[in-house]
């Protein structure tokens, strides 16, 4: 059985039972949590589409959940628009803050990213409180409740929730599976080495926080339906953003399942709780996430549900007969056989470059030949690796033109020069 | 507005910016203190310095301060929060954050970087909910009768332009130039602070040197949480606060030190000081409810243009 086929026939084996858990649940309170688990489960995908394939850990996906869930209570309070159609516009209006946010964040690594994405839901907090959307509550549409998604029956929410988490997943199924998440990970193991490969980084990185908001944008929508009032903190704040990190986080990152599983345990445990002691111990939510973020980062960084997954299997395990990997087969080029070789094919013409004061590279020119292997040699800081930098595009040079094949490459980036053929 | 009545607001602000900015100076050079030793981006930072606000709350009220010292309580207040956060401090990170630093953030991913992100996120969570536990939601403040009266410079312009100085406000930025004015004198001079910054510098090197590296990291730790809750000490005797205050100052910290390029501690200071004018001058043209989102644009700014500080150098590697 193909993977592909197999992981359909899993989530959709796992969404009948959950729909079947749903419409045994009378009480109006679980009804909620198991509607609450399917959007957050949805809100740890779409984290887990920037985050978790491409490494750029985001501290700020309640901007985009936010406006979503704003974008629908205003368009039905002002337009009379249903959230049938809102909420797809949710997600277009995510799609587009993504982008937005995308093409000068990115420009930034490691934790300066992180740190810049907090600062955009906590920025947009203060201007919706300024605007004086401090609460708004959806209006009740006696009229036609349904063609407002507004049902009686509270268990239809939550079946739209799992419809949504289901779609989001086969999204998710897609990108993992497709050359989309493959660039991802290979920018998260090692960005330069990607654009180096001939991966157009800043392309794949601006289709996944696209999406990823897109998919948040959704999720904050359809929140807006189920809780009927939205305010500022709930929908911008901090636990918002730490939440779609957890989830994902707690099952393990990069894959399909663990944004669910960790939903599945962790949204209940801290709704209960909170039900039960959050008189007693306000901020009980909070703890039990920071416990959970805690606890995973030191006991199992790689997810609880492997670690599980991984003690289990330890346990079960049989000897296994490592079979020799692939060869790896090295062809050495028959020089002599290669035709004409007076051609060039790539020139480098009195290139440098300087940082500072230091002249890395002066004025240096070579021809590789067709079939001609060219060494460069040189001691400790004669400019080796800076004059190959130069070559493959990852340095511009100050002065002097690169051609290959005649044609100029000075300047392109490192996939470009990459594609064209050179590495 | 008329010229004179524009200069005077502009005066006010300044000298309130500058005021204000000296103590989110003192909190930034904390958090820089921290990111120059460990390398760790301290997310609970702002939530250390909402502890050391209720350590000195707590202090002023429980320890009556006041019989002893008047009107300078609150600021004796303020100081002792940085020995209690000290002990947090060490704390923290001798069972949470040293396992994800040093010798073992090797082995992790990007160096650790993101375990130790995301593993402060945690702990900012746990200690700002777990705050509205133990300090309650309502909002409290430190009376300081300093607050309360004010100097008046002027009239210096046509019996119109006068700038009135908090007596309160400018306390507490004298005491927080004075804590900095000795932490540099620390690092600079003492044995201590040389092996602080060796080990920042280059810790294989330092520890051939007989330092120990892991115990000056969580001298480091303690020191950067300490400075930053005397900082947060001194700006509860001007404002009241609540558990989640934290994370607003996150950003402003973090806006400050970023400014002033990551691990330089003058520059922490300087860069504190531009977010406090940025926030008090911001009030002249914006709404008083922006004053926050203006920091954060100018953060965004600063990050998205100058990721290596307003004085930094970029270096990009491949």
């Amino acid at each position: 059985m193909s993977i592909r086929r197999r992981q359909a026939i899993l989530i959709s084996a796992f969404g009948l039972v959950y729909v079947l858990v749903t419409a045994l649940t009378h009480h109006t309170y679980y009804q909620l949590i198991l509607t609450v688990v399917p959007i957050w489960a949805v809100m740890g995908l779409a984290w887990n589409v920037l985050s978790g394939y491409s490494g750029f850990v985001s501290f700020g996906h309640a901007a985009f959940f936010g406006l979503g869930a704003y974008f629908v209570a205003l368009s039905q309070i002002n337009w009379g628009l249903s959230p049938w159609i809102g909420i797809p516009c949710a997600g277009i209006v995510g799609a587009i803050v993504g982008l937005v946010v995308g093409i000068p964040t990115f420009r930034l690594r490691g934790h300066y990213f992180a740190l810049a994405m907090l600062a955009y839901p906590l920025a947009l907090l203060y201007v919706f409180e300024w605007l004086g959307y401090q609460e708004l509550a959806l209006p009740m549409q006696r009229a036609a409740p349904i063609a407002y998604m507004q049902f009686d029956d509270h268990r239809v929410y939550a079946w739209l929730a799992l419809a949504l988490m289901i779609v989001a997943m086969f999204v998710t199924a897609w990108v993992e599976r497709s050359r989309f998440g493959m660039s991802l990970v290979a920018i998260r193991e090692d960005e330069a080495a990607a654009e180096a490969a001939g991966i157009q980084t800043i392309r794949w990185k601006l289709k996944a926080i696209t999406l990823s908001g897109a998919m948040a944008g959704v999720a904050g929508g359809f929140y807006a339906v189920v809780l009927l009032v939205v305010t500022p903190p709930a929908v911008f704040g901090m636990l918002v953003s730490a939440q779609a990190l957890i989830v994902a986080m707690f099952g393990g990152v990069g894959t399909l399942w663990d944004p669910v599983i960790g939903a599945i345990v962790l949204v209940p445990l801290s709704e209960i709780l909170h039900a039960q002691l959050g008189n007693i111990i306000p901020g009980i939510q909070g703890v039990v996430y920071g416990i959970a973020i805690v606890a995973v980062i030191l006991l199992a960084p790689e997810g609880v549900f492997w670690k599980i997954k991984d003690m289990i299997s330890r346990r079960l395990r049989h000897p296994v007969v490592v079979s020799d990997g692939q060869q790896i087969g090295l062809t050495i080029a028959d020089l002599s056989t290669r035709q004409s070789p007076t051609e060039v094919i790539f020139e480098a013409i009195d290139v440098s470059k300087h940082f500072g004061g230091l002249q890395a590279v002066r004025n240096v020119s070579l021809r590789v030949k067709r079939g001609e292997i060219l060494g460069i040699i040189g001691p400790n800081g004669a400019g080796k690796t800076t004059l190959f930098n130069l070559l493959n595009g990852f340095i511009r040079p100050d002065t002097g033109r690169i051609l290959l094949e005649g044609k100029e490459v000075t300047g392109q980036s490192p996939y470009q020069i990459c594609a064209a053929g050179v590495g | 507005m008329s010229a004179p009545q524009f200069l005077e607001n502009f005066l006010q602000a300044l000298t309130a910016g500058l005021l204000t900015g000296a103590v989110y100076g003192l909190m930034c050079v904390g958090l820089s203190v921290i990111f120059g030793v460990i390398r760790v981006i301290n997310f609970a930072q702002g939530d250390f310095m909402m502890l050391g606000m209720y350590a000195a709350f707590y202090a002023f009220s429980l320890l009556g301060l006041q019989t002893w010292f008047g009107a300078m309580a609150p600021y004796v207040a303020a100081l002792l929060a940085g020995p209690m956060l000290f002990l947090v401090g060490v704390m923290v990170h001798k069972f949470l954050v040293s396992k994800v630093t040093g010798m073992r953030g090797h082995g992790l991913a990007a160096e650790g970087h993101y375990a130790q992100l995301i593993l402060t996120l945690g702990v900012a969570l746990i200690i700002q909910n777990g705050g509205l536990y133990l300090f309650g939601s309502a909002p409290v403040s430190i009376p300081t009768p300093l607050a309360s009266s004010a100097w008046e410079l002027g009239p210096l312009y046509e019996n119109a332009v006068s700038i009135f100085i908090n007596q309160g406000q400018a306390m507490a930025a004298l005491i927080a130039v004075a804590v900095v004015l000795a932490f540099v004198h620390f690092m600079g001079q003492s044995t201590l602070g040389k092996s602080l910054r060796a080990a920042a510098d280059n810790p294989e090197a330092a520890t051939y040197m007989g330092i120990d590296v892991a115990k000056s990291h969580q001298l480091a730790f303690g020191l950067g949480v300490a400075i930053t809750a005397i900082g947060g000490g001194l700006l509860a005797s001007g404002i009241s606060f609540q558990p989640y205050i934290g994370l607003e100052y996150v950003i402003v910290m973090y806006a400050g030190v970023v400014l002033g390029g990551l691990g330089s501690i003058t520059g922490a200071f300087i860069g504190g000081l531009t977010i406090g004018l940025v926030q008090q001058l911001s009030t002249l043209i914006l709404p008083i409810q922006l004053q926050n989102t203006a920091i954060f644009v100018v953060f965004l700014g600063i990050v998205l243009l100058r990721p290596h500080g307003l004085f930094g150098t970029a270096a990009r590697r491949t």
